[in-house]
């Protein structure tokens, strides 16, 4: 058995101050219907219409922190496992079968919770609050004078408080279906919930799933960068070396290509300055494409040739060869090649550098 | 708890707050002042210097005539008032306007004036009306005195036109006039229907006693409360007196004629608490403040005419053990009650009318006052009743109420002294210039008496619950939905199920899941 934090200060506060104040406006409500007699009709009437202001603040308070938490998408009415949830209640519940569902703090509610508190929210408390509103306010608030009747809205309020009250009996009641019978209630007041370790295993691999998905989620801005700023100069400060990035540029800025070869003889890596020499637009068009590629034909046996002879660890310190360009046209290069070894010392492919040569052929 | 402690902050004491302000949140008060009460008129002239009041008076109408010497714009500013006229502009239910008042309305008690003017002017501010030929238009004929007499020595004689005993010293009581009392005022009002607080219930002779009239009686007339006069409500100018009875007058909240008002001093925001002045414009204020009327002395509120007449040729008289139940040849049936709960109507001020023109069902109740008003009737609000029935003799080919004579000599065809229904209806119809068939029989009536006076102490008024309750005083009046006293018991029945179904549910499911784990079953 172990102990997950679900509900935050917030949810707790909430939940109990409503649950008190739906409590306490339907006693003072059934006095002022004329069902008993607790706290005199007088002093029914003024704290029914002030517990109904609180709760009005209360809830208006509480969906706009609902949506800007996004504590509103616990709300979001599914059907999915709908099924298990209700035969968990009708037949699993008492075969000691595991909850279908799991609670955790970013899935606190089963399907039927979602629905009826989003019925709850939707349709009975809405409904109550302007009944209530208008009864008050503008049917029998007498010094309004109107000649409207007040009973049709009087009968709806009423019903709406006997729904409430059977849904506060049934409600109550679920709270002890949780892992243990007071683990639920417990979870309400303190913020964690007693589970098995299933469920808790299920509920901290989801938060840290979550936690994950929202650390990714930040790292795609511009925090990014500087994540990575931050981690080369971690890496700096370590191994004591300042990286020099001019070797680079004076590689880019030359248009020199570079290229990486598989032993299998199909292309691993070029660069940007290889891509331009070709005519390519994508380096797609070229990784794991063979070196025959772009050759004329009677040019692949000396590239083949050269490739043998390279992967065989002999280095080539300057050749030319010529190239069929992606668009059909025809252009020469110098180039080096040497092996490409592994840990072990195997070679795995070849690499190199090409300089366009086309020029200096149209010259000559 | 470490635990408890470690919530304090984010759980316990953000909710104990809420709860705090739940509980102990009363609403913004909103009381407005109460304006300063009119000052009670003074006597500030000594009439025994006056020359003109040492003379001999050889009848009233000289008295008059010297009063009016001096107070020379008076007599025909008196003679336009209802107090003269017994008559007023007013209009039924904010119809045509007509003038109506004692002299050609009927009510339940002694039915009208008609034919019986000599009685009924004990109570006119006049000498002499006797009959139709009293000559309104003569200011002498004008009794000052009962309304100004300072001294309690001035008695108008019963059945004599209004004149006073003959035993009352003129001068005396001339050279000792003032500001009107409460006893002037009470001397009729309070008697009307023949005796004291018999008519209006709430209004009683004995308001006027210091011991009697306690706080719990009426906060504002009780010398130990407020210790009003009734002209320091009943404002008056030009002995245009504010305040008239909607028995013989109607009105209309929009076209307020001479109406004294609980709101001139309290305005209508009287309450601190914000909830009960929000009942404002649909409760009038006497509804809670008056819980009860006839604190003193009991009120008629039962009159059956049908039962008057011989027995067997025989007057007889019998009056019950307590008081409260009479019959005798004269009357019919009284019956009296004391400390009574008002009856509640919704009222927008208006009144209809019943005289002997008006065309009846004597098939039915016939409300002679019928009030108008209803819960959706904006201008409408509650108001406190006493409702006066009985039964009283109606012209069966005709449909209408009659008139007869009740106050006369023996073979006169009075009722009171000859017992003959026949005859006084024909003297009294012919004498009103209405037609008789000479069919009459007995309809049941009703008539509304606003209850507005015996207003009591704060503490004593109406609660909540008195109406917001299935057993309260609102009980009869159901064509509104008022909360705590109405529910819709389908959609109660449907609600109260649910929760039903929801417990029993619970229950089975926690039994089976009890059992299962006992069997261990997997």
């Amino acid at each position: 058995m172990k102990k997950v934090y679900i509900y935050n200060k917030y949810n707790r506060f909430w939940h109990w101050t409503q649950a008190a104040l739906i409590l306490f406006l339907a006693l003072t409500g059934l006095e002022v219907h004329g069902t008993m007699q607790i706290f005199g009709y007088e002093n029914a009437v003024i704290y029914h219409n002030n517990a109904a202001w609180s709760l009005i603040v209360l809830i208006v308070f509480t969906i706009f922190w609902d949506f800007t938490i996004g504590e509103w998408k616990q709300y979001i009415p599914t059907l999915k496992l709908m099924t298990d949830q209700i035969n968990y209640y009708i037949t699993g519940i008492f075969k000691k079968a595991p909850h279908p569902t799991h609670k955790t703090k970013y899935t606190k509610f089963n399907p039927l919770q979602r629905m009826t508190y989003l019925g709850l929210k939707m349709l009975i408390i809405p409904v109550m609050i302007t009944s209530g509103l208008l009864y008050f306010y503008f049917f029998s608030n007498i010094n309004n004078g109107t000649p409207l009747s007040l009973d049709w809205i009087a009968h709806l309020h009423t019903f709406g408080a006997f729904i409430l009250v059977g849904f506060v009996i049934v409600h109550v009641y679920l709270t002890t279906t949780g892992h243990t019978v007071t683990s639920s209630i417990k979870a309400m007041i303190t913020g964690w919930e007693e589970m098995s370790d299933e469920d808790a295993k299920y509920a901290i691999e989801e938060g840290l799933q979550v936690k994950l998905n929202e650390m990714k989620a930040e790292l795609k801005t511009a925090q990014k960068d500087e994540l990575l700023d931050n981690a080369l100069k971690h890496v700096e400060e370590i191994f004591g070396f300042t990286h020099d990035f001019s070797l680079k540029k004076a590689v880019d800025k030359t248009g020199i290509g570079y290229f990486r070869i598989n032993k299998d003889g199909r292309y691993e890596e070029v660069n940007d300055g290889w891509l331009n020499m070709y005519k390519c637009t994508a380096i797609e068009d070229v990784l794991n494409k063979p070196i025959a590629l772009n050759r004329d034909r009677e040019d692949i046996d000396i590239v083949e040739n050269i490739f043998k002879r390279v992967m065989k660890g002999e280095t080539i310190q300057s050749g030319e060869v010529k190239r069929v360009c992606k668009t059909g046209e025809i252009g020469y290069h110098t180039f080096t090649a040497s092996p490409v070894r592994d840990s072990e010392g195997i070679i795995v492919g070849i690499e190199g550098f090409i300089i366009d040569t086309t020029q200096q052929h149209k010259i000559n | 708890m470490k635990t408890f402690f470690k919530l304090l902050p984010s759980l316990f004491i953000p909710m104990v707050l809420v709860f705090a302000f739940v509980i102990g949140y009363k609403g913004l008060e909103e009381r407005d002042v109460i304006i300063s009460k009119i000052e009670k008129a003074t006597k500030n002239v000594d009439h025994s210097k006056f020359e003109e009041l040492k003379k001999e008076f050889a009848t009233p109408q000289e008295m008059t005539e010297a009063c009016l010497k001096c107070h020379n714009q008076r007599g025909p500013e008196i003679m336009q008032t209802a107090h003269w006229q017994w008559l007023s502009p007013d209009s039924i239910g904010g119809g045509k306007v007509d003038m109506l008042g004692k002299r050609n309305v009927l009510n339940n008690f002694c039915v009208g004036i008609n034919s019986n003017e000599k009685l009924c002017s004990s109570c006119h501010i006049g000498f002499g009306w006797s009959d139709k030929s009293f000559d309104f238009s003569n200011q002498n004929n004008i009794d000052c005195i009962v309304c100004h007499d300072n001294t309690g020595k001035y008695h108008k004689k019963k059945g004599n036109a209004g004149y006073p005993e003959p035993d009352v010293d003129l001068n005396y009581v001339a050279q000792n006039v003032g500001p009107t009392t409460n006893n002037n005022c009470s001397n009729c009002h309070a008697k009307g229907g023949g005796g004291n607080n018999v008519k209006h219930g709430d209004l009683d002779i004995e308001m006027n006693d210091a011991d009697i009239c306690t706080r719990e009686v009426d906060v504002h007339m009780s010398k130990k409360g407020a210790d009003l006069n009734c002209s320091q409500c009943h404002i008056t100018s030009h002995h245009q007196i504010r305040g008239t009875g909607p028995m013989t007058n109607s009105f209309t909240k929009h076209n307020d004629v001479n109406r004294a008002t609980c709101t001139e001093c309290h305005t209508d925001k009287p309450h601190i608490k914000p909830v009960l002045n929000d009942h404002y414009n649909k409760v009038a204020c006497q509804t809670c403040h008056i819980p009860r009327y006839a604190k003193i002395n009991k009120t008629q509120v039962y009159w059956d005419w049908s039962t008057a007449g011989l027995r067997d040729g025989e007057s007889y008289k019998d009056v019950s053990e307590d008081g409260m139940k009479k019959e005798d040849s004269g009357h019919g049936t009284a019956l009296y009650a004391k400390n009574l709960k008002p009856e509640y109507k919704w009222w927008n001020g208006k009144t209809g009318q019943t005289t002997l023109a008006t065309k009846i069902d004597p098939t039915d109740t016939i409300d002679l006052n019928p009030l108008y008003g209803d819960y959706n009737d904006l201008d409408s609000k509650i108001y406190p009743f006493k409702i006066m029935r009985g039964k009283q003799p109606y012209d069966t080919k005709n449909n209408t109420f009659v008139q007869m004579r009740t106050f006369g000599p023996k073979g006169s065809g009075a009722f009171w002294s000859d017992f003959d229904w026949d005859a006084s209806i024909r003297y009294g119809m012919e004498y009103a210039g209405f037609p008789y068939s000479g069919k009459f029989d007995f309809a049941d009536t009703r008539s509304y008496w606003p209850v507005n006076h015996m207003v009591s102490p704060a503490n004593e008024a109406l609660t909540c619950t008195d109406c917001h309750s299935q057993t309260g005083v609102l009980a009869g009046l159901d064509d509104f939905y008022l909360p705590g006293r109405d529910v819709n018991n389908i959609l109660d029945w449907i609600g109260k199920l649910f929760v039903l179904f929801a417990a029993i549910g619970v229950i089975i499911h926690s039994t089976l899941r009890m059992l299962a784990k006992k069997k261990g079953y997997k």
